[in-house]
C-alpha cells in the first residue's frame, strides 16, 4: 500500500481515521460497566493470602489448624499440596511457596471463606515458622560466584525454546546480539565513551488491582474469570502447569481497570484455582489489596545499563557494546523476554555497524519484575538517548545534528540484521518535533537567576514481538448486523472500538451495526495477547481477513440469487452486487432468501501472522526480519530547574509519534497523553523503594503517581508513515508513548544547568548532586 | 454493634442494618449492589470511591455507613436522569475522558461537586478540584477538558439537548 492509496482510503472511509467515541464510554460514565472487581457469582467464596515477611527463608513448618477450625472457612491450602510450577518463558514458580520463599511477599498460605472478613481473620490464625537464608538483592552481586543461588533447579525447569538460563547461577536468561566486529569498530573510532545508566522499580498502579475468580467442575475442568490482558496466555500457562487439556481450561476476560503490562501473565490465578479445587464447585474470588499490588504483583525491572560507544569526530557512531542487567526478583515471570527485548532497542533508531549486546535477566530476593508498558525498551531508551546527548556535548555537536547524522532510513538495517523496507518515520518524528516545539527559539528566562530553563529531546524505536498470531471470527445476523469475536482485551486503550471501526469500514456498515463480544477462550478465537502495541496491526489484519471470508461466503450465496456466476459478483456497501452492474442484494436479502426468514447466521474467520518474520538466532540475535513493524517517536521537553532546591518542573512536552495510519485519532491522542504522564511519573517522582528485599512504600500515600496538578501541557502529533502490511497502513502506538520522555527531560535539565543525571528517577537530591559535580 | 440505618441513596429511601465498623463503600458495593463506586486503595488516597453525602464529596472508603444516617447519598448511578446522561457525563464521553474508566465514577462525582459550588471554574480550579482523584490512563488532560466543556454546557444537571 503506498501513501496515496492509503489517504484515499481514509478519505472515502466511514469509520477509519474518523473521530469515533469509544463504545463503552456510556457504560463507564454511568457506573454500569462490570469490572473484575465487580464480579459476583452464586455461592462465591472470598480468598485471602498469607505472604512471606522474609525475602529468603526456609519454611520450617506451617500450622493451619486454628484457621481451618474457624467458622466460615471453606478451604485452606499450602504449597506442599500443590506439585505444579507455572511461568511463561520459564516454568519456575510454585502456586504457593514450597519449602522456601524467595521474596518478601511470596504467597505461602491461601484461604477461602464465606466472607472476606472471615478469610482475613483466618489468615491471622496461621502460624508459619521460617528460618532465614542468606539473601542477595543486588543483581550484579547475584551474578558473582558464591552468591546464594535462588533456583538450584534452574536447569530442570521447562523453558520456551528461545530462552536459556545459566544452570547453577542466578542468570535466568542471557540474550545476545552480535553484529559486525565491535572491537575493530572501537579501534576505528576517534573516541570511545563508556557510561552507566540505571533505572528504578516502577509499579503499574492500574487503578483496578489484580482480581480473578475460579471455579472447578466435577470433571476437573477449570473456569477462570480474570481482569487480564490475555485469555490465551492464561489458558496455555494454566493448562501446561496443571497438565490439563486446553479445552478444559476456560479463561474469561472481565472488564479491566488498566493493565499496562502488569496483567499479562498469571499472578493471582494459580492459588485461586488451587483453592477452587477444594470448595466442591463453589467459585472463589481473590482480589489484591493495594499494598499486595505493590509487594505481590509485578513491577518494572530496575536495570543497570553499561553503554560503550565508539564515534567518529563528526558524531557518526561506529560501534556499541552494551552490558545490561535486569533485576527480575524471586521468579522470572516476563523477565527473560523483557531483558531480551531491551537488547533489541539498544542501538536506538540509529545505524550502528558493529554491535555487541549482552542482556542478563537475574534472580534476586526482590519483588518480581514483569512486563511493563514498553517491555524493557524504556530502560534502553533512557540509556541510549542520555548517552547520545552526552556524546554530542563532548564532541561539541548539536544534539539534533548528531541524531540526524545517525538516524535510520528505509534500506538501513537494524542491529538484528533486518533491512527496513517500509514505514520508517523516525526522521519525520524528529523534524516535526523540532518544528512543533520551536526548538530553535530559546525559552524565555524566568527572571529569577536561581530558576533556569532548558529544552531537551529524545527519540526512540521499538519493535513488536514477532511472529505472533491473531485470529478473529465475524458473525453476521440475518438482518445484516455483525458481531465480532476476538480475544483482544480492551484495557482502556480502546481496541474494541478500533476493531469495530475496521469491521464497519471493511463491510460498509454503520458503526452501531457492529458489536464486539467479550474475550472468552471458549468462544473467541486465539490471540497471542493484548500487549506489545500489537493489537491494531495483528488483530486488525485478522479482522480484515475474517471480513473478507464473510464477504466471500455471502458472494457464494448471492451469485445464484443474482443469476450469475460467483466470479461476476462482489461484496460492496453492505451487500453483494454484480460486477460493473446495478443489480444488488443487501446482506439481509441474501441471508433470508437463502435460509428463509426464520433466519441463520453467516460467518467469516481470519488469521494474521506477520509475513516472513523469523525469531532471532539465539547466539547472535540476527534474523532477516525481526518485527512485524517498528514504531518511532521523538519527544521534546521544556523544563525549569530550581538551582537551590534541585526541583524540576516540566513545562511542556511535544510528543511526535509514527504509528502508521491513525485509525482512531481521539484514542491515539489519549494513548500519547496518558503515556507521557506515566513517563513523567517514572522520570520525576515514582520509585518503589525496596530495602533489603522489603517494599517500604506500598501505598498511594507513599508511592506518588502524577496528579492533575503535576502534568504539563502536552502536544501530541502524528507523522503517519503508512505500513505496507498494516490494516489501512496502521502500526502500533501505546508503548512508545512513555519511552522518550525520561531522557528528553534529563537532556533538558542538562541544557538548563550543565548537570547530568544518569539514574532514574530524577529526584531533587540527584539534581543537586549533579549540580555540585559540575562545580568540581 | 449493628444498627438500623435509613438514608436516601440516589433519591430513593433505603433502610438496612449495618455493623458499626462497616464503611459506606462496603454497604454500597457489597449489600446494595451499587458497584459503580470503585475502590482503588481503601485508604482515602485515590479518590475513586468518591460519593456525595448531602452534596459534599467524600471518600466512601473512609466514611462509616452509620455516619450517613438520615443523610442523602449520591453515587455515580444517580447522576443520569434515567438513561439521559448529565452534561458532565456527556462531556466525559465526548472529550475522550474515559479510558479504562476505573477512575471515572470518582472523577464525575468530584467534578459534579465542583460545578455545584463553582459553575464556571478556570482550568486551574478544575485541576485543583481533581487533585485527590488519581487516573493512570488519561494523563488528566481530557478529563479537565470535559469538566470545562460541561461547565459551559450548564453544570452537572441533566440536560435535554447535549452536545449543543
Ligand atoms: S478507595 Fe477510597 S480513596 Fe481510594
Ligand atoms: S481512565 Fe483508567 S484510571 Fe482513569
Amino acid at each position: 500500500m503506498n501513501d496515496s492509496s492509503t489517504s484515499e482510503l481514509v478519505q472515502r472511509s466511514r469509520a477509519v481515521g474518523r473521530e469515533v467515541r469509544r463504545g463503552d464510554a456510556a457504560e463507564k460514565v454511568t457506573g454500569r460497566y462490570a469490572y473484575g472487581m465487580d464480579l459476583a457469582l452464586p455461592g462465591m467464596l472470598h480468598a485471602k493470602v498469607l505472604r512471606s515477611p522474609y525475602p529468603h527463608a526456609r519454611i520450617v513448618s506451617i500450622d493451619t489448624s486454628r484457621a481451618r477450625a474457624l467458622a466460615g472457612v471453606r478451604a485452606v491450602v499450602t504449597g506442599d499440596e500443590l506439585p505444579w510450577l507455572f511461568g511463561s518463558a520459564l516454568r519456575d514458580e510454585p502456586f504457593l511457596a514450597r519449602g522456601r520463599v524467595r521474596y518478601a511477599g511470596e504467597p505461602v498460605v491461601a484461604i477461602a471463606a464465606t466472607t472476606e472478613e472471615i478469610a482475613r481473620e483466618a489468615i491471622d490464625l496461621v502460624d508459619v515458622e521460617y528460618e532465614e537464608l542468606p539473601a542477595v538483592f543486588d543483581p550484579i552481586e547475584a551474578m558473582e560466584p558464591g552468591a546464594p543461588v535462588l533456583h538450584p533447579d534452574l536447569g530442570s525447569y521447562a523453558m520456551e525454546g528461545y530462552y536459556g538460563g545459566v544452570d547453577g547461577t542466578n542468570i535466568a536468561n542471557h540474550a545476545k546480539i552480535r553484529r559486525g566486529d565491535v572491537e575493530q569498530g572501537f579501534r576505528d573510532s576517534d573516541f570511545v565513551f563508556e557510561d552507566v545508566f540505571t533505572t528504578q522499580y516502577v509499579q503499574h498502579c492500574s487503578m483496578e488491582a489484580h482480581v480473578c475468580a475460579a471455579q472447578v467442575a466435577v470433571d476437573g475442568s477449570v473456569t477462570v474469570w480474570s481482569s487480564c490482558q490475555s485469555p490465551y496466555n492464561f489458558v496455555r500457562d494454566l493448562s501446561n502447569a496443571l497438565g490439563l487439556p486446553y479445552n478444559r481450561v476456560r479463561v474469561i476476560a472481565t472488564g479491566i481497570g488498566g493493565a499496562f503490562g502488569g496483567k499479562m501473565y498469571l499472578r493471582t490465578e494459580p492459588l485461586t484455582v488451587a483453592l477452587a479445587m477444594r470448595t466442591q464447585g463453589r467459585p472463589v474470588k481473590y482480589a489484591h489489596t493495594r499494598d499486595e499490588e505493590f509487594i505481590g504483583a509485578v513491577v518494572k525491572h530496575p536495570a543497570h545499563l553499561k553503554f560503550k560507544t565508539g564515534v567518529k569526530r563528526d558524531g557518526t557512531i561506529v560501534a556499541r557494546q552494551i552490558t545490561s542487567v535486569f533485576n527480575t526478583g524471586g521468579y522470572a515471570d516476563a523477565g527473560p523476554q523483557v531483558a531480551r527485548n531491551s537488547a533489541f532497542s539498544g542501538t536506538g533508531p540509529y545505524r550502528i555497524p558493529n554491535v555487541r549486546i549482552d542482556s542478563y535477566c537475574v534472580y534476586t530476593n526482590n519483588p518480581i519484575g514483569g512486563a511493563f508498558r514498553g517491555f524493557g525498551v524504556p530502560q534502553a531508551t533512557w540509556a541510549h538517548e542520555s548517552q547520545m546527548d552526552m556524546i554530542a556535548h563532548r564532541l561539541g555537536i548539536d544534539p539534533v545534528e548528531i541524531r540526524r547524522r545517525n538516524l535510520m532510513d528505509l534500506g538501513d538495517s537494524t542491529s538484528t540484521g533486518e533491512v527496513l523496507v517500509t514505514s520508517v518515520g523516525v526522521r519525520q518524528t524528529l523534524e516535526r518535533a523540532i518544528e512543533a516545539s520551536s526548538y530553535r527559539t530559546p525559552l524565555a528566562p524566568t527572571g529569577d537567576p536561581r530558576v533556569v530553563r532548558g529544552r531537551g529531546l529524545a527519540t526512540m524505536h521499538k519493535l513488536t514481538n514477532s511472529p505472533t498470531h491473531s485470529t478473529a471470527f465475524v458473525k453476521m445476523h440475518q438482518d445484516g448486523t455483525v458481531v465480532l469475536l476476538s480475544s483482544s482485551v480492551d484495557l482502556g486503550q480502546g481496541i474494541a472500538t478500533v476493531l469495530r471501526q475496521i469491521v464497519a469500514e471493511r463491510l460498509g456498515l454503520a458503526l452501531e451495526h457492529v458489536s464486539i463480544a467479550p474475550p472468552d477462550s471458549h468462544y473467541s478465537p486465539y490471540d497471542q495477547s493484548t500487549s506489545g502495541s500489537r493489537s491494531v496491526f495483528h488483530m486488525g489484519n485478522a479482522v480484515l481477513a475474517a471480513c473478507a471470508d464473510l464477504a466471500r461466503r455471502l458472494c457464494a450465496h448471492a451469485a445464484p440469487l443474482l443469476g450469475v456466476g460467483v466470479e461476476r459478483v462482489e461484496y460492496r456497501d453492505g451487500g453483494v452486487g454484480v460486477v460493473g452492474g446495478d443489480r444488488f442484494l443487501t446482506a439481509k436479502a441474501i441471508i433470508e432468501k437463502t435460509f428463509g426468514t426464520r433466519g441463520c447466521t453467516v460467518h467469516g474467520e481470519g488469521r494474521f501472522t506477520p509475513p516472513n518474520t523469523v525469531p532471532p538466532d539465539k547466539d547472535t540475535g540476527q534474523t532477516p526480519k525481526m518485527s512485524a513493524f517498528w514504531m518511532y517517536a521523538t519527544h521534546v521537553a521544556d523544563v525549569e530547574v530550581d538551582l537551590d532546591t534541585g526541583r524540576v518542573k516540566v513545562l511542556k512536552v511535544v510528543a511526535v509519534h509514527d504509528a502508521g495510519t491513525i485509525i482512531n485519532p481521539e484514542g491515539a491522542v489519549g494513548q500519547v497523553e496518558g503515556g507521557v504522564v506515566q513517563g513523567l511519573g517514572a522520570t520525576l517522582c515514582e520509585e518503589m523503594l525496596v530495602a533489603d528485599g522489603i517494599v517500604t512504600n506500598a501505598s498511594f500515600a507513599e508511592y506518588k503517581i502524577p496528579t492533575s496538578l503535576d502534568v504539563p501541557e502536552i502536544v501530541s502529533l502524528f507523522v503517519e508513515a503508512p505500513h505496507a502490511e498494516g490494516p489501512y497502513g496502521a502500526k502500533g502506538l501505546s508503548e512508545p508513548a512513555l519511552a522518550p520522555t525520561a531522557p528528553a527531560v534529563a537532556n533538558a535539565i542538562y541544557n538548563a544547568t550543565g548537570a547530568r543525571v544518569t539514574s532514574l528517577p530524577i529526584t531533587p537530591e540527584k539534581v543537586l548532586a549533579a549540580l555540585a559535580a559540575t562545580r568540581r | 454493634m449493628t444498627r438500623h440505618l435509613s438514608m436516601s441513596i440516589n433519591g430513593e429511601p433505603h433502610e438496612f442494618d449495618a455493623a458499626d465498623h462497616r464503611t459506606l463503600i462496603e454497604v454500597l458495593r457489597d449489600d446494595l449492589a451499587l458497584t459503580g463506586t470503585k475502590d482503588a486503595c481503601r485508604q482515602g488516597v485515590c479518590g475513586s470511591c468518591t460519593v456525595l453525602v448531602d452534596g459534599v464529596a467524600v471518600r466512601s472508603c473512609l466514611m462509616l455507613a452509620a455516619r450517613c444516617q438520615g443523610k442523602s447519598v449520591t453515587t455515580v448511578e444517580g447522576l443520569a436522569a434515567g438513561d439521559r446522561l448529565s452534561a458532565l457525563q456527556q462531556a466525559f464521553v465526548e472529550a475522550g475522558a474515559v479510558q479504562c474508566g476505573y477512575c471515572t465514577s470518582g472523577m464525575l462525582i468530584a467534578a459534579t461537586a465542583l460545578l455545584e459550588s463553582n459553575p464556571s471554574p478556570t482550568e486551574v480550579e478544575v485541576r485543583a478540584a481533581l487533585v485527590g482523584n488519581l487516573c493512570r490512563c488519561t494523563g488528566y488532560a481530557p478529563i479537565v477538558r470535559a469538566v470545562l466543556a460541561a461547565s459551559r454546557a450548564g453544570a452537572g444537571h441533566p440536560v435535554a439537548a447535549v452536545g449543543s
